[in-house]
């Protein structure tokens, strides 16, 4: 292999790259990697961490014809308005209209949609040698400014924490687990019930940095400031490769997990995450039925988010399924016309077709997008257990 | 040379969202500088214009004395400086060989002494006092220049010769207006400080001189940045609809435009302070499809002449079919596009009343009546109620009154340009 960030090559079982010390172990995409905009915005983001040099993604486009008036656009600069075209104005793609992100044993599809100018979703994916993957997924708040540089340093802070280094002091896990992952590199005598609580932790730090992070991109009395709702996964393997993860899910808002059984799975196809939105608390304090609750034009309110002026407090859980199934991670713009797990279970091609996760995920957005896209859609899409190349090679 | 340079942002307020097929943007632009006052520049030229024609006689000559006495007194030292006296021509009165002085004591005292002196008799050009200050103004290129103009009377030039003047002048400096007295014409002295950058008011009683000329004044040697320009880019197939001040008054910048490159306009913005300055621009651009962004327009300040960009905001255009988007108004240009109307239907409403055309009178202050109430322009409000009875200021019900003074008038007309500040966000 060679490292992804600088190309040295690495030997298979190295831990940080000889040339320029990056961590081999973990691997991750999304976005941010695909996204000018975020290379070129301040602070909260790096786009470095994704192995990719920002000067790459700033010429990325140069010299193509403007989509409208056919004038051959020039590289970026950087700066704020260097996103549209110099002669028409016409916006220039910033690479996340169509975002496509294949880490093998997790995939992801990020699309703008049909009806919005920015794809102002994001996602975060990643893996974590020996066996912990990621994925997190946010959706901008469309009514403020510069909702897309939330959800982006969300989704990027987030799994930056999800994959930190276990033995790092920033994880505050207990001793012992800490311990037996440092010896053997396996982790091979931690109970299921430590690892929902260490997914747990995890969780519920990585939403915290996240909530910080975006936060932090806005005044505290700025009513506009960018916001986004999170929805994340961890799936840590405390018995060894092969068996079934320990799955912890933490989300902000309205986006969604959902667990899709593989048909005849003894886990059932269930929704895992109940909406922080104004149809939802409507429903549980009794006041409007369902039908009722969604014909409101209130209904995709949300009620938590992360930014300034939200509540930021995720609510988490963790379990091991019984299982083989598909784990799914998707915004409003998927589950808006494929709200039900039994739908989206139905949607999936027959197992026989041995459909990889980058497919399903490409499957279930162009659903969407036939329905009309109406919204960016995002679908991340996690096999479980998780595929066996993906265990060899990280 | 100037010994800082004041910092300058460029805010943008709009809704960018246009429903399908529609072509006209809207954006309010709002323009602060700041910086340390004391650190205001010496190289700045100030000419005092006092009208010495026969009118002025009596009160208004002591007044008009009194009040160049206290704007010199504010003359920073190092700045340079010289007075006109004016009347059928423009007489140098200080310093008296031509040219400029430079401010210091013993100058500041010769200056007062000449000041002094100073008898009325004569007629009025204004259009040869505004060119003698051109002259001065062209020696002195690249720093603040700025003139006080005071007059209590009519122009006596033709208005051919007075408006060959005025476009020989325009950019050579910023001048500030003042009508002493109500036998002045608000149109006249409205047309000069426009097309000067300047501001007009009426000093109704000339007893009131001394302290708004030592304003004018203070404020003068507060500027420090001279010459900034609003630089307009417009994209492919789009047109400028307009460009104009909105705060603190309202002012049409729309024609003042000159080409800096290719679909790029500049328009000057005189000489700026610590202070800040609102602009509502119109643009027409080629409708877009559903889910298209574009720039609409790159909003930029400029040192004028120069590529020296001080700021810059962008206005943008998002079609969508989310009429829940594209039916939002912001609030900063709904409540600007009243204060222009505002402006026009008191300026029309008085013109009417003086046609003897009550009934267009009627209505156009009515309306004028109702918008200063809806925006809480209180100032104008009080204004228009020395003018009319107000009967329901919501609705705009008024009568006019018969017996209305002169002055009253006057500052109605002079300060109808004067806007309510929209204080946007949260």
């Amino acid at each position: 292999m060679v490292c992804p960030k600088c190309a040295e090559p690495a030997g298979d079982d190295d831990l940080f790259c000889e040339g320029c010390g990056n961590d081999l172990r973990v691997r991750r995409g999304g976005t941010s990697a695909a996204s000018v905009v975020s290379a070129a915005a301040a602070g909260a983001v790096s786009v470095a961490e994704a192995g990719v040099a920002p000067n790459d993604l700033l010429a990325a486009g140069a010299g193509e014809p403007c989509r409208r008036c056919g004038e051959p656009v020039p590289a970026r600069a950087g700066g704020a308005d260097d996103d549209y075209c110099p002669a028409c104005g016409l916006r220039r793609p910033d690479g996340t209209d169509r975002v496509e992100t294949d880490l093998g044993t997790v995939c992801g599809v990020s699309d703008r949609g049909r009806a919005h100018a920015r794809n102002e979703d994001a996602m975060a994916l990643g893996t974590r040698r020996p066996a912990g993957v990621a994925a997190v997924v946010c959706d901008g708040v469309s009514t403020v400014r510069s909702p897309e540089l939330a959800s982006r340093a969300a989704a990027e802070v987030a799994l930056g924490a999800l994959l930190a280094d276990p033995g790092e002091p920033s994880d505050r896990g207990e001793p012992s687990d800490r311990g037996e992952r440092s010896g053997s590199g396996v982790p091979v005598s931690t109970t299921s019930r430590a690892a929902a609580a260490r997914g747990k932790r995890l969780v519920r730090r990585a939403v915290a940095e996240a909530a910080a992070a975006v936060e932090s991109l806005g005044a505290p009395s700025d009513r506009d400031a960018p916001s986004c709702t999170l929805v994340c996964a961890y799936l840590d393997h405390p018995a060894g490769p092969g068996s079934m993860p320990v799955i912890t899910i933490g989300w902000v808002g309205d986006s969604r997990a959902y667990w899709l059984a593989t048909p005849g799975g003894a886990e059932p196809s269930r929704r895992l995450t109940t909406d922080h939105s104004w149809a939802t608390s409507m429903i549980e304090a009794g006041k409007l039925d369902e039908a009722a609750a969604l014909a409101d034009r209130r209904a995709h309110a949300i009620t938590r988010w992360l930014g300034q002026g939200g509540e930021p407090e995720p609510d988490v859980v963790s379990w091991r399924p019984d299982g083989p199934g598909l784990l799914l991670l998707c915004t409003d713009g998927l589950w808006n016309y494929l709200p039900g797990a039994e739908q989206l279970a139905a949607a999936l091609p027959p197992p026989e077709e041995g459909a990889g996760p980058l497919r399903i995920a490409r499957m279930l957005t162009a659903l969407a997008l036939d329905a009309g896209g109406r919204d960016n859609i995002t679908v991340v899409a996690i096999p479980v257990p998780m595929t066996a190349d993906v265990e060899e090679t990280g | 040379m100037t010994g800082f340079q004041p910092s300058f942002t460029v805010e943008v307020d709009q809704n960018a969202y246009l429903h399908e097929g529609a072509t006209e943007v809207d954006a309010v632009v709002t323009v602060t500088a700041t910086g340390e006052p004391s650190g205001a520049s010496t190289d700045a030229l100030e000419v005092l214009v006092v009208d010495t024609s026969g009118s002025m006689q009596g009160e208004r000559i002591r007044s008009a004395r009194q009040a160049t006495v206290a704007a010199l007194a504010e003359l920073r030292d190092g700045v340079a400086f010289a007075v006109i006296s004016g009347s059928g021509t423009a007489v140098q009165l200080y310093p008296r060989g031509g040219g400029t002085a430079v401010a210091d004591a013993p100058t500041r005292a010769e200056a007062t002494a000449e000041v002094n002196g100073l008898s009325a008799g004569g007629g009025t050009a204004i259009g040869a006092w505004l060119a003698a200050v051109g002259a001065l103004a062209r020696a002195h290129p690249g720093g603040l220049r700025h003139a006080i103009l005071l007059t209590d009377g009519k122009n006596g030039e033709q208005k051919r010769v007075f408006q060959a003047a005025l476009d020989g002048v325009r950019g050579l400096f910023t001048c500030d207006c003042r009508g002493v007295g109500t036998d002045w014409r608000v149109e006249e002295l409205r047309a000069i400080a426009d097309a000067l950058l300047g501001t007009v008011d009426i000093v109704a009683d000339p007893t009131d001189l001394a302290a708004d000329f030592r304003a004018l004044m203070e404020s003068s040697m507060g500027k420090n940045t001279a010459d900034v320009a609003l630089r307009l880019w417009t994209p492919l197939g789009a047109s400028v609809r307009f460009v104009k001040q909105v705060a603190p008054t309202v002012a049409d910048l729309t024609a003042r435009r000159t080409e800096s490159g290719p679909r790029r306009g500049d328009y000057p913005l005189g000489s700026w302070g610590a202070e800040s300055r609102d602009y509502h621009v119109g643009v027409t651009v080629n409708a877009g499809a559903v889910g298209d962004e574009m720039l609409a327009g790159r909003v930029q300040l400029v040192r004028a002449g120069s590529a020296d960009v001080l700021g810059q905001g962008l206005v943008k255009a998002v079609w969508t079919d989310d009429t829940s988007l594209s039916s939002r108004i912001s609030r900063g240009v709904a409540h600007y596009t009243g204060q222009a109307e505002l402006a026009d239907a008191i300026q029309q409403g008085l013109a009417a009343r003086k046609a003897g055309d009550e009934r267009t009178a009627t209505a156009r202050l009515g309306r004028a009546v109702a918008l200063a109430h809806e925006s809480g322009n209180d100032n104008t409000s009080r204004l228009l109620e020395k003018v009319v009875d107000v009967l329901d200021a919501p609705s705009g019900t008024i009568r006019l009154r018969k017996d209305v003074d002169d002055a009253d008038e006057m500052t109605l007309d002079t300060r109808s340009t004067r806007t309510a500040r929209f204080r946007g966000g949260s």
